[in-house]
């Protein structure tokens, strides 16, 4: 008792120490972020979709000829490029959110039963993740958008499909050492069920290791995202994405630079601080994955 | 060890079997392919007779051993558009993207081994400082958005380099920075965790016990056994990331390569080419997978021994 009282005070001292280094820039990031997509309409000073031709191609407010109603200038077709990102984030927060949602729950499903019953589920489970993890990523999810056509649900389920098999091995790898654990034998000795043991005894158990991965896939899940929108396999037109925005701006890099170099750098930003927010959450939560 | 090695390469054939039955489903989602061929004017006669021919009226498990038994043969079918045979295709994109890809490899490599090892050394110095931020910022950038600021600055901007397209060493120079951030950014991230695990080992604490010069010690003990984790990486990268995942840098600079290539499939709806391309870089993963875990065993006696 009171080893576990002290190894706990350690604990407790050793969080406290990694909550004072809390990544708070990325964080301040991420919450903007998130918070453009939830409120779009009252943060956005225009539509994101209408332009005024006349006003095309602005430059930013700070150069020769840009003006102060249009802060980050203006695309080809008059639009305002700060409204576009500001609309883009909900593509970009929609997508990592729910397929981190999807791809979590079901990697972590699959990799607890294949884990916990072990034998042919467990050959049969992981085979496939086996497979999955070898599919070409940018591809298979370029084929398949094309094949059911791109719509954000779509792009949800493809992305999903493709990145469960992480979370399935780490939620494997865990239910097999803690299946050995004597709490788990004697809930079994208890007479639970093997559903009752694997909700009650496992999930939570492993929850933080996969609340980390979670956290640092986001920032791969809305470079596919992004990458997918470039390559015109992403959101349809004309609701704007960044990976898009910057696809339209490529081709007027030497005129018009601000056209992709602004949702670039929003990509960037984002997909940064969620690395290093998901490098803080792991030494915080599961110092442990550090290895991985 | 026998045992190991065949149970891995059974369990590779297995995953190469459960990838042609993926693709194929993939091809039947993609829509009928004999309405593609059609078009718009055509008589039920004429699509029966096409289904026929193309086998398509046959029963689905059919259909696959159809399939699978082309793909044995090699016969991908042929292109949608320019009616040409899509091994032959793929097989005239390779090269450019081979040759982009071993650039990519050799740049990753001979810069990213040594600062890896030297930011491992030397932990917590403005060296080991440099190579967190450059994995940060390689692990984060959209590689299709550096390709156009790389284009903006140096081909439009400062004129030095070509836009685009494959020809003298310099149209090199643009692609290999692009793709080869990603590839340094990983390889050094790789080697420096790995090393950082070594150098607190016992061998190495009894190698400087022993007065083994440091020199020696980093290079040669620790180097080697770091090398394992990072030699995977590469392995797998060679396929995954540079044949396949270049879609995206091949399409920002029209590098004529596959990854072009599957750009261009897929914008234009060319559906037995996509189907091809997919098949052999998955097919060619989960072979590199494969040769990658044999070679891991050889060089880690510890894999060897357990897994007997």
């Amino acid at each position: 008792m009171q080893i576990a009282f002290s190894s706990m005070v350690k604990r407790l001292k050793g969080k406290a120490l990694v909550v004072k280094r809390a990544p708070v820039i990325p964080m301040v990031i991420l919450a903007s972020a998130v918070s453009m997509a939830l409120f779009a309409p009252f943060l956005a000073p225009y539509s994101p979709t209408m332009g005024n031709l006349p006003d095309k191609l602005l430059p930013p407010s700070w150069m020769d000829g840009g003006r102060t109603e249009f802060l980050l200038g203006t695309d080809r077709l008059g639009r305002d490029i700060l409204s576009r990102i500001i609309y883009g984030a909900r593509a970009s927060i929609a997508v990592a959110a729910a397929v981190t949602l999807v791809s979590g729950f079901v990697g972590t499903m699959a990799g607890v039963v294949a884990g916990y019953f072990g034998g042919k589920t467990d050959a049969i489970i992981m085979r496939l993740v086996d497979m999955v993890l070898s599919l070409p990523l940018v591809l298979i999810a370029l084929a398949l958008a094309i094949a059911i056509g791109p719509s954000i649900g779509n792009l949800i389920l493809i992305i999903s499909l493709l990145i469960w098999g992480p979370f399935a091995r780490q939620a494997r790898a865990e239910t097999l050492s803690l299946r050995e654990r004597d709490f788990v034998n004697l809930a079994r000795i208890a007479g639970c069920s093997n559903f009752s043991i694997i909700r009650r005894h496992i999930i939570p158990n492993i929850l933080n290791t996969i609340v980390v991965l979670a956290s640092l896939q986001v920032g791969m899940i809305i470079v596919l995202e992004a990458s997918l929108s470039f390559l015109g396999a992403g959101i349809p037109p004309p609701d704007p994405s960044w990976g898009k925005m910057v696809a339209d701006g490529g081709a007027l890099i030497g005129s018009a630079w601000w056209v992709s170099v602004f949702p670039g750098l929003a990509i960037f930003f984002t997909v940064m601080a969620g690395n290093l927010f998901g490098d803080w959450l792991r030494d915080f939560l599961d110092p442990k994955l550090r290895q991985v | 060890m026998q045992r190991y090695i065949l149970s891995r390469i059974a369990q590779g054939l297995v995953a190469l079997l459960l990838l042609t039955v993926v693709v194929f489903v993939i091809t039947r989602l993609s829509g009928d392919p004999v309405m593609l061929m059609l078009g718009v004017n055509y008589t039920p006669e004429d699509y029966a007779i096409l289904s026929h021919y193309l086998g398509l009226d046959k029963p689905l498990p059919m259909q696959y051993l159809t399939f699978l038994n082309n793909v044995l043969h090699g016969d991908l079918g042929y292109t949608l558009h320019a009616r040409m045979p899509v091994i032959d295709i793929i097989l005239s994109r390779l090269p450019a993207t081979i040759k982009l890809g071993s650039m990519v490899l050799l740049v990753g490599i001979v810069l990213g081994v040594p600062i890896g090892v030297l930011a491992a050394v030397k932990r917590g110095s403005w060296l080991d400082g440099v190579a967190r931020t450059l994995a940060l910022v390689g692990q984060s950038v959209p590689s299709f958005w550096l390709g156009i600021i790389l284009i903006g600055v140096f081909s439009v901007g400062l004129g030095w380099l070509p836009i685009a397209g494959m020809g003298g060493p310099l149209h090199y120079v643009l692609p290999t920075a692009c793709l080869g951030l990603f590839v340094l950014a990983a390889v050094m991230r790789l080697t420096r965790s790995s090393m950082l695990e070594v150098l607190d080992s016992d061998y190495i604490r009894m190698a400087r016990i022993k007065g083994v010069s440091e020199r020696l010690v980093v290079w040669k003990h620790a180097l080697r056994n770091s090398l394992i984790p990072v030699v995977t990486y590469i392995g797998l990268l060679v396929v995954a990331a540079l044949l396949a995942g270049s879609v995206v840098v091949e399409a920002v600079f029209a590098w004529p390569g596959t990854g072009l290539l599957a750009y261009q499939a897929v914008s234009t709806r060319d559906f037995p080419l996509i189907q091809g391309l997919v098949l052999i870089f998955s097919a060619a993963f989960i072979i590199v997978n494969l040769l990658v875990d044999l070679l891991y065993a050889y060089l880690d006696p510890r894999i060897r021994y357990q897994k007997k």
